[in-house]
């Protein structure tokens, strides 16, 4: 799947994205994201992290290759982020390892340069990111990762637990007429209260909207930390999670701003373009030494 | 395996799960330095060795192996041995021993459970069998010498010595003289005497001087080498040789010596200079070295620290008096304002780019002082980073890593940004 670089960027950002063939691959602990910028489009594919961090890697490249119809060796510089970052393989492609943190920011500056917040959650921690507008730079960041609660996991086991898709999870939240008190911040004790609120026949809508609820309180935490400036970005896999959304923009006080690209792609975009920012230094450092 | 997993992936931390395994890794990688081998040499070998000399006749003494103890015992002619390294060679069931068999809560400090696994292991076989328990060292740590005297270990613990902030004049007086009396009560259970050799403490007061004046040297010299001497032999040897030489002062002092020739004839390397990150580490030796190899390979220098001890001893006094008033005056005194304020000193001196705040996972007090500093140094603008880690294991979790790289990442782009 491709789109054009100016449908997607800011426009703000989009004289700065080179001819450089780069790609972004970033291995979450529950999906592998991967973005290609090449000839004014931007490539991307997602598959589930397999339990081999290369077989994502091999998978992602293949649908690029395929997408995009070019080669390993096309490929002039990539980089790596996400947890599954530290094991892969390019052969001779040129790679290096950037944090997802620093990937996300980045990504962000380039899908709007008014973000200065982010949201990210992700299968196995939620992170609050500050932004530097102007450039991109990360200026604070935070992670909960603690424990599942709070995680992309603990929703799917709450899904799990009154019968539903992640998916109908978010949008049964929607459709909440009075949010359950979740007052766990274990995922443990939460299942426990979730048993125990179904036993009571509290309707799964209203459950769903009470995790919710509870796990943006979490987040809203995150930013007591480090301080929260609009505009703000909902980024990881669980930014496609409607009751999600929903329920930290209520908490935070602050609607999420739009990007024209899925933001589940932030942190693949933000290492692509990383890559090229990198390949650009490199030819500064050449002209420089020759 | 380690080596060869950094050599393929060469720019993320390893995937090696001993502390034994990173030490050994360490030297590969200073392969340069013979110096910085033997000091390796003498963190993996310090508590064997000194085990094994207790058993050829010599008084050996667990300890915390902090502050005034290694002085004073090795002025009574004991080797102190640091129980907080015994985490070195600790795993999960050492942790399962103190929570299993002595019932320690889970949540209790991984270091505190660690020692007790490792004496509870010892027990019977003839090996060091009295612990000095400063009440200064971590609180729960009382627990885990109530225990081991009920299981036959010779214990003895003196009272919490602490200095309030601003605490000073006839109060500072009267703490010195209870301090003195402390050490005096310490000699007599050591040796059955309530008298220390004026002579002898003199003259390990002028030794630990001496050492400090050369490990000093050492740092300074690290300034304009920030990555000859990589983070985790010198955070090693600034937490554990400095207090106590491990065990052997000659060789310990003969290192720093030839370290410190080492480096004044390396050749310094402008390319280093530009690329190092400056950072003060302000936190203890957690066993999970893997984290000082993420600063190192993230191009973090790790060059000033928490535990840099400010101040010598005075000699001119008498030494007893000299060592308590050396104790005051550090940053050990007890409130976690002495430890801030080396802290912003080391950040001062160095330009530093941020703070690492690390402690240990169930250590409720660091936590506190931990989350002060972040708060006092944020309101300066000095980025920080509070880390928690484990104690007893060897790989620390992607998450700490990721933590680490980005703050690192960060301070880098901050850096660039600036020019």
């Amino acid at each position: 799947m491709s789109v054009k670089i100016e449908t997607a960027l800011d426009p703000r950002r989009v004289a700065e994205v080179t001819n450089d063939v780069v790609v972004g691959f970033d291995i979450g602990s529950r999906t592998g994201k991967a973005v290609l910028l090449k000839d004014g489009l931007i490539f991307s594919a997602i598959a589930p992290t397999a339990v081999f961090t290369q077989q994502t890697v091999d998978k992602l490249l293949s649908i690029l290759e395929e997408d995009a119809k070019i080669k390993l060796s096309d490929i002039d510089f990539a980089i790596g982020t996400g947890y599954g970052r530290v094991a892969f393989d390019l052969k001779d492609t040129r790679k290096k390892i950037v944090t997802e943190i620093t990937c996300h920011a980045m990504g962000a500056y380039y899908l709007n340069s008014d973000i200065q917040s982010i949201v990210d959650i992700g299968g196995q921690d939620a992170k609050a990111i500050r932004v530097d507008p102007r450039n991109g730079h990360v200026v604070d960041f935070i992670m909960n990762d603690k424990c599942a609660a709070g995680t992309g996991r603990f929703l799917e086991k709450v899904a799990e637990l009154l019968g539903l898709t992640t998916e109908e999870l978010g949008v049964e939240a929607l459709k909440a007429t009075e949010p359950s008190d979740i007052s766990s911040q274990c995922v443990v004790f939460a299942e426990s209260e979730v048993i125990s609120l179904s036993a009571k026949s509290e309707p799964p809508t209203n459950i769903a909207a009470g995790i919710h609820f509870a796990n943006a309180r979490r987040i809203k935490n995150l930013f007591n930390r480090i301080g929260l400036v609009p505009e703000i970005m909902f980024s990881g896999g669980v930014a496609h999670n409607v009751g999600m959304k929903k329920a930290v923009e209520q908490v935070l006080g602050h609607k999420f701003i739009e990007v024209n690209y899925d933001a589940i792609f932030t942190g693949a975009l933000g290492a692509a373009i990383l890559a090229q920012q990198t390949l650009i230094s490199s030819k500064l450092d050449m002209a420089i030494n020759i | 395996m380690s080596a060869l997993v950094a050599e393929k992936i060469n720019d993320d931390p390893l995937e090696i799960t001993t502390q034994k395994e990173y030490l050994e890794y360490s030297k590969t990688v200073h392969h340069y330095s013979k110096a910085i081998q033997k000091l390796i040499d003498l963190i993996n070998n310090y508590v064997p060795d000194a085990e094994k000399a207790y058993k050829a006749g010599q008084p050996a003494i667990w300890t915390g192996g902090y502050r005034w103890e290694p002085t004073l015992l090795y002025a009574l002619g004991v080797i102190p041995v640091s129980y907080t390294e015994m985490g070195r060679y600790s795993f999960r069931d050492d942790m399962l021993v103190a929570e299993d068999i002595y019932q320690f809560p889970v949540e209790t400090c991984s270091m505190v459970k660690c020692s007790v696994g490792q004496w509870h292991k010892r027990l019977n076989t003839g090996t060091i069998d009295r612990i000095l328990g400063s009440s200064c060292m971590c609180e729960p740590f009382n627990l885990a010498w109530e225990v081991m005297r009920q299981k036959g270990y010779d214990v003895y613990a003196n009272e919490a010595i602490y200095r309030a902030p601003n605490v000073d004049g006839p109060r500072l007086e009267s703490l010195v003289q209870f301090m003195g009396e402390q050490l005096l009560d310490v000699a007599e259970w050591v040796t059955g005497k309530r008298e220390i050799d004026e002579e002898r403490l003199k003259e390990e007061v002028k030794r630990k001087n001496r050492l400090l004046v050369k490990f000093r040297r050492v740092l300074d010299l690290r300034i304009t080498h920030p990555f000859y001497m990589k983070t985790l032999p010198i955070i090693l040897t600034l937490s554990v040789g400095v207090n106590n030489y491990f065990g052997k002062p000659l060789e310990f002092e003969a290192a720093l010596d030839e370290l410190i020739v080492e480096l004044e004839n390396e050749p310094i390397q402008e390319e280093d200079l530009k690329r190092a990150i400056t950072l003060v580490w302000a936190g203890g030796t957690g066993q999970e070295f893997g984290v000082y190899e993420a600063i190192d390979l993230a191009g973090g220098a790790l060059l000033g620290f928490r535990d840099v001890p400010f101040k010598l001893a005075d000699e001119s006094l008498p030494a007893l008096e000299s060592l308590v008033r050396y104790h005051y005056a550090n940053s050990r005194a007890g409130a976690g304002v002495y430890t801030r304020n080396v802290i912003e000193s080391e950040v001062e001196k160095l330009k530093a780019k941020g703070v690492i705040l690390y402690g240990y996972i169930g250590c409720s007090f660091a936590s506190i002082d931990r989350e002060m500093w972040r708060r006092y140094f944020h309101e300066k603008g000095v980025p920080c980073l509070n880390l928690e880690g484990s104690f007893q294991t060897g790989a620390p979790s992607g998450q700490v890593l990721t933590r680490v790289r980005a703050f690192v990442e960060m301070l880098d782009s901050n850096r660039q940004k600036l020019g």
